[in-house]
């Protein structure tokens, strides 16, 4: 089963997000994931999830917050197994 | 919903916006000398060529200078997409504008008009590049950014229909078209550059800054989209109509929508998360504070058009209402992005410098040590000190040496700021570079 690290972003100051996020990153083990909370779609945290070989799902949430889940590549079938990553 | 992230290509070289950036100061120290030069004649018109010369280094060489830098950093951010020649486009763009600049600030000032014919093609191009490279970007229906980019496609039209006006007008100073329909086309001018493309630009700008460089609630979507409508189909009615109630209605609604996004964004600033100094938000609440009474006047002078006396006290409000626009409001509102800016966009090139080699973050300047504290408070208040005399040396015709050396401080103090952080932003550069 898939282990969520959580980063509630929202009410974070650029760039405390993005540092928060990336030292979470640098850490993840196979079958963990992070699910960051966020109020923009963080694009240059992508850049660095594509140079740690990490995998990255973004989700619209209702009330305009985005919902970022940051995965390794071996762990996409479990998160769509446990329905955490939706096709 | 799965995204492509950004690739290193798409958001542009930090060389890109910091070249406009810092060039932008300098235009405003220029400004600041011609105020102190021709101290005696300056405000003797609001039509006097030194005036003409010190607004379009404002207008153009500061406050344009520093919306097209940042156009070529945040229109990518928001849309996930390059505009299209990237640095090749900003180049010609950034030394096309400077060196149009110049000549038409040296034909105002030494009444040298030939100097249009240069600056004309020049300005042209500058212009003509970053709409085309903008627009075609812009034109695509199905790019990110939402509101942000709405409002920015509106500001592009809005610059658009405001250099042509300029250009044509300059055409007329140089004798290369005849003078007709003067009075009306400086009016538009002065409304789609001032109404339209700063005022637009800002707002649409601030739908982004401001909840996240300061962590307030988003704007409301119906509101981000209603006000900058009111505002462009103000301007077209103003533009295109010749009903004089009917113009009223346009310039009320106008104001109206400039007013209600005033007030909206300071209710938003006033619900920051964190209650922090920040200075940012007080150059914030000044622009905004000037834009509600810019709005006022102009509805005032407008509707009090009949009444008499006229020439004694309209005279100069009208340059007021163009001292608080652009000094005011304008320059305000960018004096404090910069100190925001500056600093987030070293640190996160910075970060991307760092991707081989991990351990080189923990080395970086923090983000603050691009612009310590102090710099920006003093920027406020030296800001603060110069808008206040200009307004005094306009209305009063005293203090324009004190008005002219204060504004040289302040420009010159942000000049000095900028280009203390890009320093520290190279030097940190080559040493990660060294390391990875």
């Amino acid at each position: 089963m898939a282990v969520e690290l959580t980063l509630d972003a929202r009410l974070m100051e650029p760039p405390e997000p993005f540092d928060k996020a990336l030292e979470i990153l640098q850490k993840l083990q196979p079958g963990e994931y992070l699910c960051m909370l966020h109020r923009r779609i963080p694009y240059p945290l992508f850049e660095f999830c594509n140079a740690l070989s990490l995998e990255h799902s973004v989700k619209e949430m209702p009330a305009g917050d985005f919902e970022i889940l940051i995965y390794q590549g071996c762990d996409r079938e479990t998160l769509y197994a446990e329905g955490i990553l939706c096709a | 919903m799965r995204m492509k992230g950004l690739s290193l290509e798409t958001i542009p070289a930090i060389h890109v916006p910091f070249r406009f950036f810092n060039t932008a100061p300098w235009m405003g120290v220029i400004a600041a000398l011609v105020l102190l030069m021709e101290a005696g004649s300056v405000f003797s018109s609001h039509w006097s060529p030194e005036l003409l010369a010190a607004t379009h280094l404002l207008t153009l060489g500061f406050i344009t200078m520093v919306m097209l830098g940042a156009m070529f950093q945040l229109v990518p951010v928001l849309s996930g997409e390059m505009i299209p020649g990237g640095a090749t486009v900003a180049t010609l763009v950034h030394s096309s504008l400077c060196a149009g600049l110049l000549l038409l600030v040296a034909g105002f000032y030494w009444q040298a008009y030939w100097l249009f014919n240069m600056a004309i093609p020049l300005l042209l191009m500058a212009f003509s590049v970053f709409l085309l490279a903008l627009g075609s970007l812009l034109l695509r229906r199905r790019i990110g950014g939402g509101d942000s980019i709405y409002t920015i496609r509106l500001a592009a039209l809005a610059l658009m229909v405001s250099v042509g006006l300029g250009l044509f007008r300059a055409a007329q100073y140089a004798g290369l078209l005849s003078a007709v329909g003067l009075e009306d086309g400086i009016n538009l001018h002065l409304g789609w550059g001032l109404g339209g493309w700063l005022l637009l630009l800002v707002m649409g700008a601030s739908y982004q800054v401001i909840p996240m460089f300061h962590v307030t609630p988003n704007y409301s979507p119906a509101l981000a989209k209603a006000l900058p409508t009111a505002v462009f189909v103000s301007m077209l009615l103003l533009t295109f109509v010749n009903n004089g109630s009917l113009r009223g209605v346009a310039l009320l609604v106008l104001c109206l929508a400039a007013i209600i996004y005033a007030i909206v964004s300071i209710r938003l600033l006033r619900r920051r998360k964190r209650k922090v100094a920040d200075i940012t938000a007080r150059f914030w609440h000044l622009a905004l504070l000037n834009i509600i009474v810019a709005a006022c006047l102009l509805l005032i002078f407008y509707f009090t058009a009949d009444v008499p006396p006229t020439s004694q006290w309209r005279a100069p409000i009208y340059t007021v209402i163009g001292i608080i626009m652009i000094y005011g409001f304008g320059v305000s509102v960018i004096m404090g992005m910069l100190q925001k800016i500056v600093p987030f966009l070293s640190y996160l090139h910075l970060q991307r410098s760092c991707m081989t080699n991990y351990e080189l973050l923990k080395t970086l300047p923090h983000m603050g040590e691009f612009v310590p504290p102090g710099f920006p408070r003093w920027q406020f208040r030296l800001h603060l000190a110069a808008l206040l005399s200009l307004l005094v040396a306009a209305i009063t015709g005293q203090l324009l040496e004190l008005c002219g050396l204060l504004l040289l401080l302040d420009f010159s103090w942000l000049g000095f700021t900028l280009a203390r952080a890009s320093r520290l932003y190279l030097a940190t550069a080559k040493r990660v570079a060294l390391h990875s």
